[in-house]
């Protein structure tokens, strides 16, 4: 249940400027690898890539050894991988209830049938699941657009989840939540990754989740790839330090 | 469904039947009004499956409501049965609707729009300049064989059949909105790009709406060939398109039945008002313009806002209510 990613000399333009510059990583299927960088890294535009959002200037990406470059999003989706945004994004006239379910049954590739009325039993008990899990079944009937920010995320990463993705790309996942809600979202994933295998690629601000949950590391800084490692190593490189730090003391 | 909704839906249901029972005692001029009113309550739904539901904003669906009009038209005059030639009223329309989805789903927005009014302009063009469809004149005499299980130049069963296409084709498409596909019309309506990360493939979704509300409209465009007797160009026109947009606005979209209600008023309003004044249009507009000012969700939010402001009155003072 784990997707091999490769990026290979991917660059991303908007104009003159370039975000992703000469991209080449590796994500070994079923680890949980990380990516961090200062804001404006392109981290976020990666992530565009990888899903199928954006095209590339040049390069390609590669899932479980196939090459998607040219691949639309919902067909990437068909091979495994899902999304959560940055912001999350969900159906904001649905309810938290529907947005799972439109979820579950697009898993089942069961949004196309018009002839029949009823959901199947099956896909309708797949979706309580997915609310109980993300502990969403006291706000199962309120709209989306109703939630607070951090059960947003929540149940976006539900839906994500419940797309039974081989490959789980979550930005920011634990943004906008309080420590409570980041300590339970942080277990969750973890718990899913084991529970699963699936191969989870993450972005996140908060370096106690990254550390907490990361078995490797991506720096990346002005959409270059400064270093690829594990934790403990990254955490020690004094070039990764002057990012940070230079780009702290720039804001400060 | 909500509790009650059920209740709701069976009043309905008895007050449509007394109704259908009662007008054909009202004389031929009520008759044809209210077979209107059942046609257009077709019309505005279909219409609303892509407005409201899918969020598609068609400005072109008299082009198949026309389509099927015409279709009936013609093949009456080689006296098709009412049943197959309705069927082929639809499949001409869905075609069409088909084809016309495809070649446009690659546009949204405003420029969606306007690719849509312009298809259906060429279409009234094409009818217009054609022999075949009696060019500006239309085609007249347009009427069932008399024979068949029920006679249906007998203006009575005219009127029951027509009501009968019309349940059924309602129901169809309420079957529609509320399977799978209808959750997954609204989620693409609610954010088409989200949609696409859960595998939705957006456009294929578009063109399939667009096609059932194509062959539904074309329904509707056929019981009114029936029901008039006479087609002209004017039925393909764009006024036509917007006349649908209307009362879904008037009744509500984003509910199945807004859309019908809406159909019912304004349809008896432009005819009750059209026998009083000459300057009808001018009134029909200011109800119009008083429904997007004052109820701008449209007839089917009505009782909420009664009890709204019933409750605000009472509750003066009061915590404001806290409903998300
Ligand atoms: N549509 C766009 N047009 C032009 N520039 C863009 C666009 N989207 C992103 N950028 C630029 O690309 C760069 C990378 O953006 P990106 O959102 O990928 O960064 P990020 O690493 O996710 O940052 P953050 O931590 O703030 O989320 C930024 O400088 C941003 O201004
Ligand atoms: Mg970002």
């Amino acid at each position: 249940m784990s997707l091999a990613l490769r990026l290979e000399g991917v660059t991303k333009r908007y104009g003159a400027h370039v975000v992703l510059d000469d991209v080449t990583l590796d994500v070994e299927p079923g680890t949980l690898h990380a990516i961090i960088g200062p804001n404006g890294a392109g981290k976020s535009t990666l992530f565009g890539v990888v899903s199928g959002e954006h095209t590339v200037a040049r390069g390609r990406v590669l899932l479980g050894g196939r090459d998607v470059t040219r691949v639309p999003a919902a067909t990437r989706v068909g091979m495994g991988v899902a999304r959560a945004f940055q912001v999350a994004r969900v159906f904001p006239d649905l309810t938290v209830a529907d947005n799972v379910l439109v979820a579950v049954l697009a898993s089942h590739r069961l949004t196309q049938v018009f002839w029949r009325r009823r959901v199947p039993e099956r896909t309708e008990r797949e979706a309580r699941r997915a609310l109980e899990r993300m502990q969403l079944t006291a706000l199962a009937d309120r709209p989306a657009r109703s939630l607070s920010q951090g059960d947003r995320k929540r149940l976006e990463i539900g839906m994500a989840l419940a797309l039974d993705a081989r490959l789980l790309l979550l930005d920011e996942p634990t943004a906008g939540m309080s420590p409570e809600e980041t300590a339970a979202t942080t277990r969750l994933i973890r718990e899913v990754w084991r529970e699963t295998g699936v191969t989870v690629l993450l972005t996140e601000h908060d370096m106690q989740v990254v550390f907490d949950l990361a078995q490797r590391l991506t720096v990346l800084h002005r959409g270059r790839v400064l270093c690829t490692d594990v934790p403990e190593r990254v955490r020690e490189r004094p070039d990764v330090a002057e990012v940070y730090l230079g780009v702290s003391a720039q804001h400060a | 469904m909500r509790a009650g909704g059920r209740w709701w839906a069976v009043a309905l249901a008895v007050a449509v039947v007394a109704w259908a029972v009662a007008v054909p005692r009202l004389g031929l001029g009520q008759l044809a009004l209210w077979e209107d009113v059942a046609i257009q309550v077709l019309f505005a739904t279909s219409v609303n499956l892509l407005l409201g539901y899918a969020n598609i904003p068609s400005f072109g669906q008299a082009a198949f409501y026309g389509a099927g009009a015409y279709t009936v038209a013609l093949l009456a005059q080689s006296a098709w049965p009412p049943l197959a030639a309705l069927a082929a009223a639809v499949a001409v329309a869905a075609a069409l609707a088909f084809v016309t989805g495809l070649i446009t789903s690659r546009v949204t927005g405003l420029a969606f729009s306007m690719v849509t009014l312009a298809i259906g302009q060429v279409l009234y063009t094409f009818v217009l300049q054609s022999n075949a469809a009696g060019g500006e004149g239309g085609i007249s005499g347009v009427a069932p064989p008399a024979r068949g299980l029920f006679d249906l130049t007998q203006p009575v069963h005219l009127w029951w059949f027509i009501l009968l296409c019309v349940a059924v084709a309602m129901l169809a498409l309420w079957w529609v909105v509320s399977s799978p596909f209808g959750r997954a019309l609204t989620a693409i309506r609610e954010d088409p790009k989200r949609a696409a990360f859960l595998g939705i493939a957006v456009r294929r979704y578009r063109v399939m709406a667009f096609t059932i509300a194509g062959g539904a409209a074309g329904l509707a465009g056929g019981l009114y060939a029936y029901s008039t007797t006479i087609v002209a160009p004017a039925v393909l026109n764009w006024t036509q398109s917007a006349s649908p947009i209307m009362m879904a606005l008037v009744g509500g979209m984003h509910t199945f039945l807004g859309p019908a209600l809406g159909a019912v008023l304004i349809t008896w309003l432009l005819y009750v008002l059209g026998q009083a004044t000459r300057a009808y249009l001018l009134y029909v507009g200011v109800v119009l313009l008083a429904f997007v000012l004052l109820v701008p969700r449209g007839i089917v939010s009505i009782p909420d806002l009664l009890r709204r402001l019933a409750g605000g009155r009472r509750a003066t003072g009061a915590a404001p209510e806290v409903t998300p």
